[in-house]
């Protein structure tokens, strides 16, 4: 038997992977590409509801949806990056034409529709009663009280794979042509490259890999609501990679785990129960505080990206500045 | 880069400082640290008669786990503090076994992922016997949780269907508020049979709890020869419903079913009001607060009609509640606010400890449903810890009481009324019963 | 008919609430998302002072005052030092702004829904049908007082053209002498101050809550994005034509589709013209500036 603190940590430590999952996404596709995705929680919807469909049983008497495929986790997880793939191609396919804000704002309204669908087509989803008793991978071959860690190392074991993945597209020709396109995409494109297809592409990596967080985060709570799938999990994504260090994997990572610990940390101080509704407000004001400070006196992130060593254009690039072209022209003291 | 290394040590000692002061809440079953820690030392449980510490040092902590962030904020704060009641009344009360109630608290964000982590922390950290609280979505992700950690959760609030049959002796799971499915019936039947309604237009907010109680309102109402004429589904968090209200009151309905929250009733009233809509109109149980009328106005909330559970011939248990509660609070509680449900759940789990005379998950689990309903004819019946533990030390069977109603379990963990009161909204603003109907009237659900 | 008018209610509303967000966006180049907690700070002040004072509407002007005051606080001590950092940085440090003051807010007041202490009203009847209440007719009346008297400010006075020049070129405007903090003190203020008279508005015709200010922020960005980066115009226009939207849509789809109108809309428009909506119209391109939009 672990001590309750160990499992704890287990559990902090078990969604703190599905949240790095869902940042090295963004982080690919906003931080090694330049898109300001803030609909990343399209991909992660998509690739959750698909793992559910595809693997959850038939409706009991109180359910209404139709689907329920009844199949094994491993098609589930398949088909969960298929799905994110899917949403990334079809909303990239519409909306990668246009820059900046204008990107945002359209991921932004196409993730607040998909959750419309989500809550509404009870036929799919089972509206907003959801689906629950989700099965957890490998959970009848472990003991009850071993399982928690054994969920921890499967979750893991894909946070490497992954890790392992995007780094190696982001070190080859693809990544750097990405890199690219995020610093002057008129210069690139005039290098032969083709803008779209790349950020089409990188969207598309980004949604097979927060697909596959969606099912993950399945496995976490063993329920899937539409309600879980706010704009959120997008805001807290992009939080994670802006403090981890935008455009660094290994940052986006330590980003993820460093809020969820430091969230969790805060939920151990309750002082009293007669003031729980205000102690639980209060703690959500000392995030802010903390993210605040960080952005303030480590602007670049906790690990700020390495940036490949050019000699000429190294010395163009201010040494505080974030990734050249977010930096806002002609604002400076 | 000097600089740099110094946010990283400074960044390592925050995690390190609170992970330390995490163990220490972790290991706060021993006396010493006890002590030490913030968090014990305000908490309710130690702030009573030395006499109980005395006794036994070691207190016996419960969880109550809600959200008290999120869209359920406003229901959370007084429920909490009906959980306070309760554990306060216990540990003047001698406590429980001798050894006083420590309540702990678990902010679940209103939401599963925040159920999951607010549950993980209760029970690993904390160690609670049990978690009293969690509403419809966070309780759904802990069904396998309670079982496997032998941690009895006692929804006090959640209305989903899903719970109907999951719950009970052996699964962990229970909830001291009736099932929307129990509501549905006594509601379609009352707004039928009572207010004479035959045909009804519903207004469903598309959430969880609001689509749950709506639908269950639909089918029972059909299930009665009912017509329901139109469905109209409007969305949490807007200002207004001006375009949704005029597309239902284009068509003159005498009697409307509203099953929404609080801010949405709100806005549906007022704008009913302004727009001069007629017709009577009928609400979730949960909207019976006085902050629906404040919110609403007492003119524009006149009329509002609800439904709630109550005992059978008196309300003893609620009345005694409200004198405990007030005197606690400075203010009354309200039906719609699941206070008197969540007192109910503290009350019942001490009892089962008591009867077990082991405070552990698993003593409660066994014993829970049996004080519930009492275990034979001649179980005694009481409305308050003292009396009950009273009683058991006496030897004799128990049947409690609750403040919310009778609160027997059946095989599945779940509650039915006895009896339903018909609560409307006068013209000053205040909640008067306009009648009381037995449940043993209603057809089977 | 009743439908269009309900439209032009909520139009009236995110107007209020985006005009301002729109200014800081322009005079300081980030999407400040605690505007959206400006509102809730806004209906809580006038919550705590009505109470205070007895009387709702001198409540609710101190707390407009306060609001406007605490929001050139914030610049000053929290966006003014990491101007330089990048649009990013300043948009996720508003973003910590936006939970720190909703924190604070939540533990201050508690979490029950309230609302002002005012009468209830009836619509007012037009051709026998009730159409609207003097409250939302107060709105509309403000929203259009505040769309003239800022276009009246920005094109003719001599603050008003100072604060587009900085907005412009901050610094050729600093080269030729005009303070820059100044004027970017003043754009907060005013900003800041709208976003309390949104905030109260709406408390004043549904109820105040904790999540007010997320709601409206979302809406309110839309609205920005979608009457074109930069024009304060487009976005007055676009906030009356997501008011529609949302109304009239219910119309033809079910009303559980309704926000998601508004946003198919967003997208639709953003995919015909890249632009927003001050590319459709001519007449609302042009004011303040839109050329450093671009690099957003």
């Amino acid at each position: 038997m672990m001590p309750g603190f160990v499992l704890f940590l287990i559990s902090s430590l078990t969604l703190a992977t599905v949240y790095a999952l869902v940042a090295l996404a963004l982080n690919f596709e906003a931080g090694v590409d330049g898109l300001w995705d803030l609909g990343v929680v399209s991909f992660f919807a998509a690739g959750a509801y698909a793992y559910a469909i595809l693997t959850v049983g038939p409706p009991d008497q109180m359910q209404v949806y139709r689907l329920g495929f009844g199949l094994p986790l491993w098609i589930g997880v398949i088909g969960a990056a298929g799905a994110g793939t899917l949403v990334a191609y079809l909303i990239g396919r519409a909306s990668l034409h246009l820059k900046h804000v204008y990107y945002l704002i359209t991921t932004f309204a196409f993730a607040e529709v998909i959750r419309e669908v989500l809550t509404n087509e009870r036929w799919l989803t089972n509206g907003t009663a959801g689906m629950y008793r989700m099965a957890q991978p490998f959970k009848s071959s472990f003991e009850t009280n071993l399982y928690p860690l054994v969920l921890l190392l499967v979750m893991v074991a894909i946070l490497v794979v992954v890790f392992i993945a995007l780094n190696r597209v982001t070190k080859r020709p693809f990544g750097r042509a990405l890199n690219a396109l995020r610093e002057n995409e008129d210069l690139a494109a005039t290098a032969g490259m083709a803008p779209y297809r790349y950020h089409l592409r990188s969207a598309m990596i980004a949604g097979a890999v927060a697909g596959i967080a969606g099912a993950c985060y399945v496995w976490f709570n063993t329920v899937i609501v539409p309600q879980q799938f706010t704009s959120s999990i997008t805001f807290v994504a992009w939080t994670v990679i802006v403090v981890g260090g935008l455009g660094n994997n290994r940052g986006a990572v330590l980003g993820a785990f460093l809020l969820i610990l430091t969230e969790d940390v805060l939920r151990l101080f309750d002082l009293s129960s007669t003031v729980a509704v205000r102690v639980a407000s209060a703690r959500v004001a000392v995030i802010g505080l903390i993210l605040m400070a960080v952005l303030r006196w480590r602007p670049r992130g906790v690990l700020p990206e390495k940036r490949p060593r050019f000699s000429r254009s190294e010395a163009l690039v201010p040494a505080e500045a974030p990734a050249q072209g977010l930096q806002q022209v002609g604002s400076g003291e | 880069m000097g600089k740099r290394r110094l946010l990283a040590v400074a960044l390592a000692a925050f995690l390190v400082v609170g992970l330390a002061l995490a163990a220490g809440c972790g290991g706060s079953e021993t006396a010493t640290t006890q002590a030490s820690t913030a968090s014990t030392a305000e908490t309710v449980g130690s702030t009573d008669t030395t006499a109980v510490e005395a006794a036994s040092g070691q207190t016996i902590p419960i969880g109550v786990e809600l959200g008290f962030t999120g869209d359920m904020a406003p229901w959370a704060e007084p429920i909490a503090n009906a959980a306070v009641v309760a554990v306060e009344e216990i540990n003047a009360a001698g406590g429980v076994l001798g050894r006083p109630l420590e309540l702990f608290t678990g902010d679940d964000e209103s939401g599963v992922e925040g159920g999951v982590r607010a549950a993980q922390k209760l029970v690993n950290v904390n160690k609670v016997v049990s978690i009293v609280g969690p509403e419809s979505n966070p309780i759904m992700a802990l069904l396998d949780f309670a079982k496997e950690n032998q941690v009895p959760i006692i929804s006090t609030s959640a209305g989903t269907s899903g719970l109907d049959k999951v719950g009970g002796q052996g699964n962990f799971i229970y909830r001291t508020n009736a099932s929307d499915s129990f509501i549905g019936v006594s509601e379609a039947w009352i707004a039928k049979n009572e207010l004479g309604a035959n045909e009804v237009i519903v207004i469903m907010e598309s959430t969880e709890g609001a689509t749950s109680a709506g639908e269950s309102f639909m089918r029972n109402f059909e299930a009665i020869g009912g017509t329901i004429t139109d469905k109209v589904t409007v969305n949490p968090g807007q200002a207004k419903y001006s375009s949704e209200l005029k597309a239902v009151y284009d068509q003159n309905p005498s009697f409307v079913y509203m099953s929404a929250s609080q801010p949405v009733a709100i806005a549906i009233l007022k704008e009913r009001y302004e727009k001069g809509y007629g017709g009577q109109i009928m609400g979730s149980s949960e909207i019976q607060t006085p902050e629906t009328v404040e919110g609403a106005g007492p003119e524009a909330a006149a009329g509002l009609l609800t439904t709630r559970i109550v005992e059978l011939t008196d309300s003893q248990g609620w009345d005694r509640f409200v004198k405990l509660y007030s005197d606690r609070w400075g203010e009354p509680p309200s039906p719609g606010y699941y206070q008197s449900n969540t007192y109910d759940a503290v009350v019942l789990a001490a009892l089962a400890m008591e009867a077990a005379g082991e405070a552990s998950g698993a003593a409660i689990d066994q014993y829970l449903t049996d004080v519930s309903r009492g275990t034979g004819s001649d179980s005694v019946k009481v409305w308050g810890f003292e009396e009950g533990k009273a009683e058991l030390a006496n030897g004799n069977s128990i049947n409690f009481e609750g403040s919310s109603g009778p609160c027997d379990f059946n095989e599945y963990g779940n509650i039915s009324g006895a009896a339903n009161a018909v609560m409307q909204v006068d013209e000053s603003g205040e909640w008067i019963v306009l009648k009381t109907i037995l449940t043993s009237e209603l057809p089977a659900g | 008919m009743e439908n269009f008018v309900f439209g032009i209610v909520t139009g009236s509303i995110i107007l209020l609430g985006a005009v301002g967000f729109s200014m800081t966006l322009n005079s300081d180049h980030f999407v400040n998302v605690a505007h959206g907690q400006m509102l809730l700070l806004g209906a809580y002040l006038a919550l705590y002072f009505s109470k205070l004072t007895g009387n709702f509407a001198l409540g609710a002007i101190i707390s407009v005052i306060m609001t406007g005051a605490l929001g050139m606080l914030f610049y000053a001590a929290v966006y003014r030092p990491i101007k330089t950092k990048g649009p990013l940085i300043l948009l996720f440090t508003s973003v910590g702004l936006s939970y720190f003051i909703w924190g604070i807010v939540g533990a201050v007041s508690g979490s029950q829904t309230q609302a002002y202490e005012i009468p209830a009203v009836r619509a007012i009847r037009v051709f026998g049908t009730p159409l609207i209440t003097s409250y939302e007719l107060t709105i509309i009346l403000v929203a259009v007082i505040f769309a003239v008297s800022l276009h009246l400010f920005f094109a003719k006075t001599r603050q008003g053209k100072l604060i587009r020049a900085v907005a412009d070129n901050h610094d050729l405007a600093r080269i030729r002498g005009i303070n820059p903090l100044r004027r970017a003190l003043y754009v907060w203020f005013i900003a800041s101050g709208m976003a309390a008279m949104s905030g109260i508005f709406l408390g004043m015709i549904s109820s105040i809550d904790l999540e007010l200010g997320w709601k409206q922020i979302l809406i309110i960005l839309s609205a920005t994005v979608l009457g074109g980066l930069g024009s304060t115009y487009g976005v007055m226009f676009a906030a009356i034509l997501i008011g529609l939207s949302m109304e009239l849509g219910i119309l033809i789809l079910p009303s559980h589709y309704r926000s998601a109108i508004a946003f198919a809309i967003i997208i639709i428009v953003l995919l015909v013209r890249p632009e927003g909506l001050k590319s459709v119209v001519p007449a609302l391109r042009g004011r303040p500036v839109e050329s450093d939009m671009e690099s957003l």
